[in-house]
């Protein structure tokens, strides 16, 4: 109670306003997120204690600003800092808050989504091309540059010390098979269900900017259709519609051709990224850094990414089976 | 049940008997009296100690089958058929290793989580 009454002075000065019914919506290990109203205006706060080292880290408001001013569907910015030793947070955004909801379960099924459903894979598609168009000279400077995804999943493997013949496997054909590189431009970089908010109409947020890096643009069409995404949905984009329909709608909405080969090339390094995530979370429960039997349940997950990987590689394991 | 391990050195119920009736204790019993994130804990743990009992069933026959695999692939252990593939060694083997960690990745997949499978993309 204590942290929510000092928390709420501490909005009431930043912001000059009334600050009522403060929650706490989730709290990690180094990020929280609440919920209250300043003059009756509902807004929500994220907050991280810690910054990252110089270049590593990303500048999340400056980034979401940017997105906004070029059009992608984000919440507006009312407040924030990064980088400052301010009393909020070490880092830590104030946004309006937007109606609707980010639980997969309840989009993929309910039945008010239904028009949101249809619309999916076009709000997907309208999204990413916004994204990918904005000029990213006014935020390379907050953002991490990935010149070798491939490279930069394998440093996390090699750290790990845990054999998994099929991630080595992968890891040698994408080695092999690398696309005509693209120019690079922003990365949302966990583009995905999950991280959208959706009302009856379709996606009204964007979420999650966390991750976002300067890289190749097709990296977020082969993570948003990567089987861990579907949350058991018949569909191939976030349970819903097709490979084929997103790169169509891609490339209608203005975004460039891109050819079934390449988005499984991305496909394939999604697959391995979430499978060296889960072996991540796993071994931080074994090494008793984060200890929860969530966490530890995740570890056993690492083989749903070594199965789809082998249906994903099945034309080069040429197997008799 | 009888017991059909007449060698065993410990009574029954057996190890995965034993995990079993947690399980249900925390799927059936706790697990619907429990709100929010307990029950959302709850589940998870009940789905771990699932996991558990299925590879104290399986472990016998998947140490015994995984070892002649590796062994008929001529590796000693799975680091060293890692570091086969990522130096290259297999690259014209593929269709054997292939069906290699396919059997080794059903194995798994049967015991961590066998509602996963979708057979009808299987080769």
């Amino acid at each position: 109670m204590a942290e929510t009454d000092e928390l709420a002075a501490l909005l009431g000065a930043e912001l000059d306003a009334d600050i009522r019914d403060l929650a706490r919506l989730s709290a990690g290990a180094s990020r929280e997120t609440w919920a209250f109203s300043a003059d009756g205006d509902p807004l929500i706060l994220q907050r991280s204690r810690f910054v990252a080292a110089p270049g590593t880290g990303v500048d999340e408001p400056a980034i979401l600003r940017h997105a906004h001013a070029g059009g992608v569907t984000v919440p507006e910015i009312v407040a924030a800092s990064s980088g400052a030793d301010h009393p909020i947070g070490a880092q830590f955004t104030i946004s309006r808050r937007l109606e609707g909801e980010s639980i997969a379960r309840k989009i993929l099924r309910d039945g008010e989504f239904a028009v949101a459903r249809e619309r999916f894979v076009a709000d997907c598609a309208r999204e990413l091309v916004a994204i990918h168009a904005l000029d990213p000279e006014p935020v390379c400077d907050g953002l991490p540059a990935v010149d070798d995804p491939v490279a930069a999943q394998r440093a996390t493997y090699d750290t790990l010390d845990d054999p998994h013949p099929v991630f080595d496997l992968a890891f040698r054909w994408l080695d092999a098979h690398r696309p005509d590189p693209r120019p690079h431009r922003v990365v949302h970089g966990d583009f995905r269900m999950g991280n959208f908010l959706i009302d009856a109409d379709g996606i009204t947020a964007v979420l999650d900017w966390e991750l976002a890096h300067i890289g190749d643009p097709v990296e977020d069409l082969g993570w948003l259709v990567a089987r861990a995404w579907r949350f058991r949905g018949d569909g191939e984009v976030g349970g819903l519609g097709t490979r084929g329909e997103l790169l169509d709608a891609y490339a209608a909405a203005g975004g460039f051709e891109i050819s079934p080969d390449e988005l499984r090339w991305w496909e394939v390094l999604a697959s391995l990224r979430w499978g060296v995530i889960t072996m991540f979370m796993g071994g931080e429960h074994r090494s008793g850094t984060t200890r929860s039997v969530e966490q530890a349940t995740i570890g056993r997950r690492v083989v749903e990414t070594e199965y789809d990987l082998m249906l994903l590689l099945r034309p080069e394991l040429q197997t008799a089976r | 049940m009888t017991n059909e391990r007449t060698n065993w050195p410990h009574d029954v119920p057996d190890a995965r008997e034993l995990v079993e009736a947690v399980r249900d204790y925390l799927r059936d019993d706790l697990g619907p009296r429990a709100e929010g994130r307990d029950r959302f804990i709850l589940r998870v743990a009940a789905n771990a100690l699932s996991i558990a009992a299925r590879e104290i069933a399986a472990l016998p026959a998947d140490a015994a089958d995984h070892a002649e695999r590796l062994a008929a692939l001529g590796v000693e252990s799975e680091q060293a058929l890692s570091d086969a593939i990522a130096a290259g060694a297999f690259d014209d083997r593929m269709p054997e290793l292939g069906d290699a960690l396919w059997a080794t990745t059903l194995a798994k997949l049967a015991v961590a989580n066998p509602a996963y499978r979708d057979e009808a993309s299987e080769p």
